[in-house]
């Protein structure tokens, strides 16, 4: 609808203003926002507010259950370390994981994806088949193969699992940037003398980063996910240091003895777990221009 | 004559973000039976708002009030049931688009049945052959064949005489027709204008024909009514209305699309600004802020639509020529 | 007439059609065009959708490429110009398209989109020189400066289309391509558009290649016509004489086609086209109009050449000689 210019109203929102507004108003997308600020803040602050230290080993207190009674609000473990501070712990190494494994998969993908689908032809066609070739390998054989080569160090973990997880980002980049090299606005840069770096940075990437963003909110859990799984078999995170991963590992083998062991990282997991699902399912209601 | 379609009073509002926008605004309109009625108007006049409302097919934000009675019955606000029963039968639409009107995975035969099975309950053998007979009607040659393919291997100028065959299957009383050259070729168009003509005069089917275009309109309509951010400002019999307009803003519809068969001038002649926003309260004449004739009185008190001789009516403090 | 500035020599576009690339079918999208644009000059183009006029526009800037032909800027060849140096050319050759908000980035407010082809043409402007100049030209486009801030969509269909061109006329351009700039707009809009182009262009002295499907307003800002049909032109002629006398058949029945104001005009008009054009893909051999055209005959199975009729007249009809003369149109 038309309207003329001194009736737009107060300052031009963008797309993403709008979008935050929205989403704010969603109240799942609200509360799960507001469980991960406050799991990020306890796996930072939390630690500290205990006096027990994560390796340390309590020999009057092996495999004690959750009480208030006494410093081990959630109990310990078999070797008697507190499992409320080797949670948090364990709870950020996760987090890291999930965050750093996303944003390399994020600028990866989203460059080699927009390189592709903006290139076509021969080019788009050559990187394509390079991320099939990829994606068509195990990654668990992949992962091993790289702790087995340069030892179990938690960087490397970063990396590879973030290396593997760019194949899907680059596949959904490239669909959009595919859609949007047809549209008008990136030929009208084109007709401008824009350079293919120019309209890629300028032009595709700033126009793919709403789906990108959604997708990348459900890639953080996936990469948890992943990094427990790894760690279950044993392939991730090194003994004092512990994940999510380990502690359930651990906890699954104590489970008839010692429930809490299992129960409390696990229900940690599930909270992450969900809450980015459902922020990522809000965020993409929220960006999606079309419906407002 | 009796009238087929009269309405009274209407006014739609939508509800978005939290803003009323005016799309309709006490608009009242009478269709003889028969007759060929214009409404013309640019984009945001809420000409196609009134269409649907007609038809029933306002979006789920929409509120109207007022009356829209077809052959004698209420039909706004009328039970689903009674709507759906006088929709495709005695009552029919076109659109712009006739790519998106017809179902992409049906053949054009069994769409074009489909019509009178379910609102004649008429055997599908029966319904084909009636369907192939309409075909042939709205010029389409080969119609044995066409009746086989889907509506993608038709051209657009074609899809859109099959849809003007299909809405025409039942006999309707009414016929609207809202942009239906708009998106076609000017050969084409006249082509589908000729053909409306032509169906009007066989099937003795009313026609509202809603464009954009004047010049489409004068080939078709007898009457015109011409609307302006959601109210009609005037109305008159076609000829009398390219003839002399008395509402400005006939005037510079008329005088701003250049003519092919005109003079030349050196600049176009424009109006300049653009239309209000609906969402927004409009306080005297809508059209005031580009009017070369508005007064100080036209931004206070809103003009009403007021005969101005046995068949014309003009919304306007300041007519032109009378 | 001045010497030209763009000179489009048997350009030919040719496009694949079908899935598999070992049974791809290539057909001709633009066959052999050739034509001349002077400066300051608006040279206008009509035909059917469909036709290749876009095509041309695009072929012609080398957003497409071209299977054949010479495109010469200034006696330069565009088409075989390297990537660096066609990028650098782009500054001289702007264009328009239809649909306003479409062209015009989502994300980008309109300063920032003003702003690029400065940043891409002028590098070693400041932040501050760059502002000034987006301010002047939104003011000369007849927006306010203040719209810098603003979003695309915040804007009418055609408020944006004046963005639009002002980013056209940016990095003051000495050919302008308007590719149905004005089709998707209101008519009382249209005006405002048609007459803001005209003014830009006795300011600038550039010259314009004028695409649209609407005659009335080619006839209004042309002084040449192209008539293209199934990617070939049939006709060129100076706009007084095409629309006073057209010669062939298919612009003779274009003309007849557009809808007039004055009730009971469009009956009588000479010459009633039947049919829609073909697809593209299985354009007739021969001339390509033949199909549907009333006068064809045995001869019409060969291509017709483009052939002088008048001076700056050429048709493309082997019956030019034999046609009925031109009626016109009831006034």
């Amino acid at each position: 609808m038309s309207a003329p210019p001194e009736d737009l109203g107060p300052l031009a929102p963008g797309l993403w203003r709008g979008a935050g507004r929205r989403l704010l108003t969603d109240r799942a997308a609200t509360a799960a926002l507001a469980a991960i600020f406050a799991l990020i803040a306890a796996a930072i602050i939390g630690p500290h507010v205990n006096p027990n230290r994560f390796d340390a080993i309590d020999w009057g207190n092996i495999a004690v259950g959750p009480s208030l009674r006494h410093a081990h609000w959630l109990g310990t473990d078999r070797l008697g370390r507190d499992l409320f501070v080797r949670t948090l712990l364990g709870t950020r190494i996760s987090l890291a994981i999930g965050l750093v494994a996303t944003s390399v998969s994020l600028a990866v993908g989203i460059v080699y994806g927009a390189v592709a689908g903006f290139a076509g032809g021969r080019v788009d066609h050559l990187m394509m088949r390079v991320i099939e070739i990829l994606s068509g390998l195990p990654l668990i054989f992949f992962v091993i193969l790289l702790t087995v080569v340069f030892g179990r160090n938690l960087l490397l973990l970063f990396v590879s699992i973030g290396a593997i997880g760019w194949l899907t980002m680059a596949r959904i980049v490239r669909g959009q940037a595919m859609v949007l090299r047809g549209r008008e606005f990136i030929e009208a840069a084109v007709a401008g003398g824009a350079g293919p770096a120019r309209i890629i940075f300028r032009h595709i990437v700033p126009n793919v980063i709403g789906p990108v963003i959604v997708y990348a909110t459900l890639t953080v859990p996936q990469m948890i996910l992943f990094e427990s799984f790894l760690s279950f078999l044993g392939l991730g995170v090194q003994e004092p240091q512990a994940s999510l991963g380990t502690l359930i590992a651990e906890g699954a083998a104590e489970m008839e003895s010692a429930p809490w062991m299992l129960l409390v990282p696990g229900v940690v997991l599930a909270i992450l777990l969900i809450s980015f699902n459902v922020l990522g399912d809000a965020l993409r209601d929220a960006l999606d221009v079309k419906e407002h | 004559m009796s009238a087929i379609l009269a309405i009274d009073g209407l006014s739609v509002e939508f509800r978005r973000a939290g803003a009323a926008i005016g799309a309709l605004r006490q608009v009242g309109l009478k269709v003889a039976a028969g007759e060929c009625v214009g409404i013309v108007g640019e984009s945001g006049s809420g000409k196609t708002q009134l269409g649907m409302a007609v038809m029933g097919l306002l979006p789920a934000n929409a509120a109207a009030s007022g009356s829209i009675r077809f052959a004698g019955r209420e039909i706004l606000a009328a039970p689903r049931a009674l709507l759906q029963s006088l929709r495709g039968a005695k009552l029919a639409m076109i659109f712009q688009d006739p790519q998106s009107s017809l179902t992409p995975h049906l053949r054009i035969g069994v769409q074009l049945a489909e019509v009178l099975v379910f609102h004649r309950k008429m055997p599908r053998r029966r319904a084909q052959d009636a369907a192939l007979a309409m075909l042939r009607r709205v010029g389409i040659d080969d119609a044995a064949r066409r009746m086989r393919q889907y509506p993608h291997e038709l051209s657009g100028g074609m899809r859109q005489r099959v849809l003007i065959g299909m809405s025409l299957l039942c006999g309707p009383d009414l016929l609207i027709a809202d942009e239906p050259t708009t998106a076609l070729d000017v050969a084409v168009q006249a082509q589908v204008i000729g053909l409306l003509q032509d169906m009007r005069r066989e099937f003795h089917t009313a026609i509202v024909l809603i464009s954009h275009d004047l010049a489409v309109v004068a080939g078709l309509a007898e009457r015109i009514y011409v609307m302006y951010a959601g109210r009609i400002v005037e109305t008159a019999r076609a000829a009398d209305l390219y003839r002399g307009p008395r509402h400005p803003y006939t005037a510079a519809l008329l005088r701003c699309a250049p003519r092919i068969d005109a003079a030349l001038a050196p600049r176009l002649d424009t109006l300049p600004g653009q239309p209000p926003n609906l969402a927004l309260p409009i306080e005297g004449c809508a059209f005031a802020p580009r009017c070369w004739r508005a007064t100080e009185r036209c931004t206070r008190e809103r003009p009403l639509l007021l005969p101005a001789d046995a068949t014309a009516q003009a919304a306007c403090h300041h007519p032109l020529c009378a | 007439m001045n010497a030209p500035l763009l000179e489009v020599r048997d350009l030919r576009v040719e496009f694949a059609a079908g899935r598999h690339a070992m049974r791809r079918k290539r057909f001709v999208a633009l066959q052999d065009v050739s034509f001349d644009l002077p400066a300051a000059t608006t040279v206008g183009l009509v035909g059917e959708s469909g036709c290749g006029k876009s095509t041309l526009a695009r072929a012609i800037l080398r957003l497409i490429p071209a299977a054949g032909g010479r495109v010469l800027w200034r006696g330069e060849d565009l088409l075989t110009l390297s990537r660096a140096a066609l990028r650098r050319r782009r500054r001289d050759l702007q264009i328009v398209f239809q649909d306003p908000l479409a062209s015009l980035d989502p994300q980008m407010t309109v300063g920032d989109i003003l702003g690029e082809p400065l940043e891409i043409f002028e590098a070693a402007l400041g932040a501050r020189e760059r502002r000034a100049r987006t301010g002047e030209m939104l003011a000369r486009v007849g927006l306010e400066p203040w719209m810098a801030a603003r979003y695309p969509h915040e804007f009418s269909g055609g408020q944006c289309q004046r963005i639009g061109i002002a980013r056209a006329m940016m990095p003051r351009p000495q050919l302008l391509i308007c590719d149905e700039a004005v089709s998707s707009l209101d008519v009382s809009i249209q005006g405002q558009i048609v007459n803001l182009l005209s003014d830009l262009q006795r300011e600038t002295g550039m010259a314009m290649l004028f695409i649209s499907h609407n005659l009335s307003v080619v006839r209004h800002v042309s002084r040449q016509v192209l008539v293209m049909y199934l990617g070939r032109l049939v006709e060129s002629a100076p706009r007084d004489e095409l629309f006073a006398a057209p010669l062939h058949p298919f612009t003779r029945a274009l003309i007849g086609a557009v809808p007039r104001i004055r009730p009971g005009a469009q009956a009588e008009a000479a010459e009633r086209l039947a049919g829609e054009p073909p697809p593209l893909r299985s354009a007739p051999s021969g001339c390509v109009f033949r199909s549907r055209c009333a006068h064809a005959a045995a001869i019409c199975a060969a291509a017709p050449p483009l052939q002088r009729a008048a001076e700056g007249h050429m048709v493309a009809c082997h019956r030019l000689h034999e046609l009925p003369p031109w009626t016109a149109l009831p006034k």
